[in-house]
């Protein structure tokens, strides 16, 4: 399989343009955006519905294409890629978070975490080890074999914070993970991400609109309208 | 290896998830494949029991007739020198039983009235171990070897001819000189078959008087077999074939001789197949729509699959493995179903009205015994899985295309 090797590099996106089509109107989700992001960074994207976050992240992530523009992971453009490379881009090099639903219904929590190193081919032994020291960082030792379902929606995105750092990815991209939680939960969701962040150097990325949450924010990034404010 | 293995765990999962569609989409299989199975186990139980009445009443698995023969049911023709023939049979190990017929056309006179028969002469020895119509005997009894005056004939002629037990019966008949000859005979015993053809039409008289009658030495029309293993019909048949290579005689089997049984079978095999089609294509739809909507509620699960890393591939296969345990658990089903379907009524029976029709050309059972159709069993199994497989496919590559960022805007 192929490998991304990224070690520890910058993310730059230039002149990014992001173009919906939708009903035969075109929706310019992104007009031109220019940002690097250094490794081990602590960043939100904030700003109000349809700004573009998600759409940001997405292109970050691998799993959209700009219409026009680059974005770099170091020295590799995601253009060049094709979408199976774009595949094994996510496996090796991102962690997910999304703001619900999150985790596979049918897997427990800790067959959630391993499920991405299954992927990766990983030994059996030792990805389940590693998915039970993993669950242990987020406080969910004792609900490793619980159903996302048997879960609250904080432990739920508790598991997908252990899913999405468990094989060091270059960078954790979250849309809204607190979007669906209550203040109190999200403050100690957020407090494990910047934890990690500090502790493992993983670089985080993540949107939001509420301005608690961005307070935890190193760096904030205010999109309006497509753009960087 | 592993990947496939989370595939088969997730799929087996996804299938319990919502129990009861999987519980219908199950039944529906089930109770189509059951159907199926009982259906083709009735037609074949019935053409195994019509081949079987008819290989035991009359032609025998295979029969040996005279090369200028080619009226197989009523042959013209006669074997001059049949002693070799019968030294052939003798040494084929295929065989079980054999037995010579001189069959052709003669008039049967009572005091009374005449009438048109079939005379068919028989080895009475041979003849009862080859075919069962001495148990069809009503009333008297059987041709003993050494009675050359008894004569054979079925209830309904009696009737017709106003003839009782021990009275004396003239058959008549044109010998091979030309001459019409004549010979008394004694009616020794009445069978009743069922069977108006054979209950009405044919008579049975030891094979030395119908040889004398005909004036014609040792002359005979047929020779008919029963082998020990009918799978084996067509070897028996070649390997007999090229022992008699310099004999003026033909080798045919039961099929070739009872045409009209095997064209028959042919047309109940199109209906069984049509049925089928029309069966599983109606489990089909059942399958195909259970899939696409259970893939429309998961399309955003998907989309998850895929941001985490999963291959389109992976996700298809998924839809697919889901298909096939569906297929497999409704073959199951199904099999235990019509299994216990076909075990009861093999045991008790099926009284089926198509037994007075096949009856009318002979005799045959009122009640058909059910009995496994293995090679439509396997078939119709195997068409059960496959139709949920291939309802998956359209799903699958559906699945396979997902956009990434799309399917995660879904929910
Ligand atoms: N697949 C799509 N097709 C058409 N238009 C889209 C699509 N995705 C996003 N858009 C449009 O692009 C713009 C940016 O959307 P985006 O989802 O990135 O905003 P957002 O900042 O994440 O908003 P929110 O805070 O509500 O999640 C919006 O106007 C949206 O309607
Ligand atoms: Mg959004």
């Amino acid at each position: 399989m192929e490998q991304f090797k990224f070690g520890k590099c910058k993310i730059s996106l230039s002149n990014v343009r992001k173009v919906y089509e939708s009903k035969g109107e075109n929706v310019e989700a992104l007009r031109g955006l220019s940002l690097e992001i250094n490794p081990g960074e602590f960043l939100a994207i904030a700003g109000p519905s349809g700004s573009g976050k998600s759409t940001l992240l997405n292109l970050l992530g691998g799993l959209d294409k700009p219409t026009s523009g680059k974005i770099f992971f170091g020295e590799k453009d995601l253009g060049s890629l094709t979408n199976a490379q774009l595949c094994v881009l996510r496996l090796f090099t991102i962690g997910f978070i999304f703001q619900s639903y999150n985790l596979l219904p049918i897997l427990t929590a800790v067959e959630n975490v391993e499920y991405v190193m299954l992927l990766q081919e990983m030994d059996p032994v030792m990805r389940r080890q590693k998915a039970l020291e993993m669950l242990g960082e987020v406080g969910l030792s004792s609900m490793a074999h619980r159903r996302p379902l048997e879960l609250s929606g904080g432990q739920q995105q508790r598991v997908a914070v252990a899913r999405a750092i468990v094989s060091h990815p270059l960078v954790v991209l979250a849309d809204e993970p607190t979007a669906n939680l209550d203040s109190h939960t999200a403050t100690a969701l957020l407090d494990l991400m910047a934890h990690l962040n500090a502790t493992k150097n993983i670089t985080f990325v993540f949107s939001s609109h509420d301005p608690l949450v961005l307070s935890r924010a190193k760096r904030i990034i205010r999109l309006h309208d497509g753009q960087i404010e | 290896m592993n990947k496939i293995n989370i595939l088969v765990k997730l799929a087996w999962r996804n299938i319990w998830r919502n129990k009861r569609r999987t519980a219908i989409t199950l039944a529906s299989i089930a109770f189509g494949l059951c159907a199926l199975l009982f259906q083709q186990s009735i037609i074949k139980s019935l053409q195994n029991q019509i081949i079987e009445k008819s290989t035991r009443t009359y032609t025998g698995h295979l029969q040996v007739f005279s090369k200028e023969t080619t009226d197989l049911k009523v042959p013209e023709a006669r074997i001059e020198n049949p002693s070799p023939i019968y030294a052939a049979v003798q040494t084929l190990p295929d065989v079980d039983l054999w037995g010579p017929k001189l069959i052709f056309t003669g008039l049967i006179s009572s005091p009374f009235t005449s009438k048109g028969v079939l005379v068919v002469g028989i080895d009475p020895l041979k003849e009862k171990e080859l075919t069962t119509i001495h148990s069809y005997i009503v009333e008297g009894g059987y041709i003993e070897p050494a009675e050359e005056r008894s004569i054979l004939i079925g209830v309904k002629l009696a009737k017709e001819m106003d003839v009782k037990l021990g009275e004396k019966i003239v058959v008549m008949v044109q010998g091979s000189d030309g001459s019409l000859s004549a010979e008394l005979f004694r009616l020794k015993g009445l069978f009743q078959t069922g069977s108006p053809v054979y209950d009405g039409q044919i008579v049975y008289v030891p094979l030395s008087s119908a040889q004398r009658l005909l004036v014609c030495g040792e002359e005979i029309s047929v020779i008919s077999m029963h082998l020990k293993n009918v799978e084996a019909i067509e070897s028996a048949q070649e390997k007999l074939a090229k022992l008699l290579e310099r004999e003026p005689v033909q080798v045919v089997t039961w099929r070739e001789s009872s045409h009209e049984i095997v064209s028959i079978q042919k047309f109940q095999d199109a209906i069984l197949l049509i049925v089928l089609v029309i069966i599983f294509g109606i489990v089909a739809l059942g399958i195909f729509n259970t899939l696409l909507m259970s893939f429309f509620e998961r399309i955003r699960e998907f989309g998850l699959m895929l941001a985490l890393g999963s291959k389109p591939i992976h996700v298809a296969t998924l839809i697919l493995l889901e298909a096939v345990f569906l297929g497999i658990l409704g073959m199951v089903l199904g099999n235990i179903l019509g299994s216990l379907l076909i075990l009861y009524f093999g045991k008790n029976g099926i009284p089926l009205p198509i037994g007075d029709v096949v009856g009318y050309w002979m005799p045959f059972d009122k009640v058909i015994y059910l009995k496994f159709a293995w090679k439509e069993l396997i078939f119709s199994s195997l068409a059960a899985v496959l139709t949920s497989i291939l309802s998956a496919i359209f799903p699958a590559m559906r699945a396979a295309r997902l956009q990434v960022a799309q399917a995660l805007r879904h929910y």
